[in-house]
């Protein structure tokens, strides 16, 4: 037993400590939250409504919902006046305007030249998250269907569906045409690291592709590689040509926006980032951070893309990114019209009686690559700094092609019979 | 022989417990002045004084296991590592931060910033990125 003397300063004592320790462990507590990762809220399987996954995830959605913003839809011909000559015989050379934003994608195709209809259903596969719905329904006739049959049928643009489970929320691949290449070259994308899914959800569209012939299916080329040299030597080993230019005579391949091709290699994808790093930084929405939904150039909001890693001030950093650009069009612009005279050579050289056919034939084969090499670049977004030494380089192919077939179509027309 | 057994015991054992004081926040043992003398990183401690993360912050917060016993031994390791490192002059040029200090630092990143965080969840989860990586100026250069 205490001595009554000591009984009160041992009953203040042990509230003193009964205190201290409550509020040691409620600091603790509050200093020591395990992450809560967990879905918010139940979406059905097939949701392919937006604002359906806006109920959960409002932050997310709002900066989805920016991208009604990106509404400017200027002429590629404005800036690329040789693209109308290059692309003659194609539906881009009727009409070939910048997108607007994810959100309108549907609005967008609907209003699209009717010369680039022709191809069919598969042109809906990258426009619409109910696609992958659609591709279930009719197996691989749907790439066969009419651009009507299936386009009526869509009601919602790109959006949560087409890169995320709804159940789990993890990223995932919806598109067969990423998952089949992938098996072609032999690798399993179901084992691809969080990172690398972080590009390859934006990999499912921002690629070059082909229609195969006959069966139409969507396919992506990459068979013995993604690069531009090794894309092209598939299409040369399938002699597959997409159109054959009406002036030049040449049996072309045609690339489409190489995003994901280009920057893999490129420094920034070595040093071990994904597309979503720049194009969907994390923002501070109130008290949280999300990653935002609103794909654009990371130009327009370099504080949150570029300085987080790069601390050398917002102008400097615009400075260079602007000085890539301007550089690779030039030489872009030089390549476009090196192609073009190519163009014209050949068109003379064809229509000379009498022109010697084997010489000819390279100076269309040169005339191949090297519009090959310039659409790889041309056609894909960023000006090169999605990779500016290889985009320099495959211009500098492009150049090098594009007069060697200047030279063999002149000298077809001097050898002429 | 059993009265040496018994010293040693008590040795290791007050040895034990003053290892275990060095995560007392009241001895500031934590603190970029106190670490700065021997981990010879003088670039990190001057640009970490001038970030926001010296208000509420120090060293052992971001650098330390939080865990009384585990923090305390990796704390005393890597102090008796730095100190041989300092002392024989093998400090390396450009100081690197180890594969489990990395996973320290992640872990101790989501400690504080997790409620910010909720929706992102750990970037480092299925071989994902550090928050340093990008962050890697925060809060010390280098």
């Amino acid at each position: 037993m205490i001595p009554k003397e000591y009984r009160n300063l041992a009953f203040f004592s042990l509230i003193i400590v009964l205190i201290l320790g409550a509020a040691g462990g409620y600091f603790f507590n509050a200093h020591n939250k395990d992450l809560e990762e967990k879905p918010l809220g139940e979406i059905a399987a097939n949701e392919a409504d937006p604002a359906v996954w806006g109920i959960y995830y409002p932050k997310h959605y709002d900066s989805y919902l920016e991208n009604f913003k990106n509404t400017a839809q200027p002429s590629h011909f404005e800036t690329k006046p040789y693209m109308k000559q290059i692309y003659a015989g194609l539906g881009f050379a009727e009409e070939f305007n910048e997108p607007r934003g994810h959100v309108y994608t549907l609005e967008d195709i609907r209003k699209v030249h009717p010369t680039r209809y022709k191809t069919g259903a598969a042109c809906n596969t990258c426009k619409s998250s109910q696609i992958p719905e659609m591709i279930n329904k009719y197996g691989e006739d749907y790439y066969l269907k009419s651009f009507e049959e299936v386009n009526s049928q869509l009601k919602h643009p790109i959006a949560c569906l087409d890169c995320h489970d709804p159940k789990t929320m993890d990223l995932r691949i919806s598109r067969p045409a990423l998952i089949q290449a992938f098996e072609r070259q032999g690798k399993d994308i179901t084992k691809a690291t969080r990172q690398e899914m972080r590009s390859l959800v934006c990999a499912q569209c921002h690629v070059t592709y082909y229609f195969q012939p006959n069966t139409k299916k969507l396919t992506f080329p990459w068979d013995k590689g993604v690069k531009a040299d090794q894309i092209l030597a598939y299409f040369d080993e399938k002699k597959f040509s997409e159109w054959n230019h009406p002036d030049a005579g040449t049996g072309l391949a045609k690339t489409r926006h190489a995003e994901y091709e280009t920057f893999m290699d490129s420094t920034h994808q070595s040093a071990g980032l994904a597309c979503a790093d720049c194009h969907m930084p994390y923002v501070k929405q109130g008290n949280v951070k999300v990653s935002s939904h609103n794909w654009q150039s990371p130009l327009n909001n370099i504080e949150q893309s570029c300085t987080v890693c790069h601390r050398e001030g917002v102008d400097w950093l615009k400075t260079r990114v602007k000085d890539i650009q301007a550089k690779t069009k030039e030489v872009q612009d030089i390549a476009g019209e090196a192609v073009v005279q190519a163009i014209n050579e050949l068109k003379v050289a064809k229509d000379t009686p009498g022109v010697n056919q084997e010489l000819l034939q390279q100076a269309q084969e040169m005339h191949r690559k090297g519009q090959w090499y310039l659409d790889y670049v041309m056609v894909t977004n960023g000006y090169g700094f999605h990779n500016p030494t290889e985009s320099i380089n495959n211009l500098s192919k492009a150049i090098d092609y594009a007069h060697k077939s200047v030279q063999l179509a002149r000298e077809a027309v001097k050898k002429t019979s | 022989m059993k009265k040496k057994l018994l010293w040693l015991v008590g040795f290791a054992f007050v040895s034990f417990a003053l290892m275990l004081l060095t995560k007392v926040p009241a001895l500031g043992l934590d603190k970029a002045e106190f670490c700065g003398q021997c981990h010879a990183m003088d670039e990190q401690v001057d640009t970490y004084l001038h970030s926001a993360h010296r208000l509420g912050a120090t060293c052992g917060d971001c650098h330390i296991p939080h865990g009384l016993v585990y923090g305390a031994t990796y704390k005393a390791y890597t102090g008796t590592r730095d100190v041989v490192a300092v002392l024989t002059d093998t400090t390396p040029q450009e100081i690197r931060v180890t594969k489990l200090g990395q996973d320290i630092l992640q872990e101790n990143c989501l400690r504080c910033h997790g409620e910010f965080l909720a929706q992102v969840g750990d970037t480092r989860k299925n071989d994902g990125k550090y928050c340093f990586d990008c962050h890697r100026s925060t809060p010390h250069q280098k």
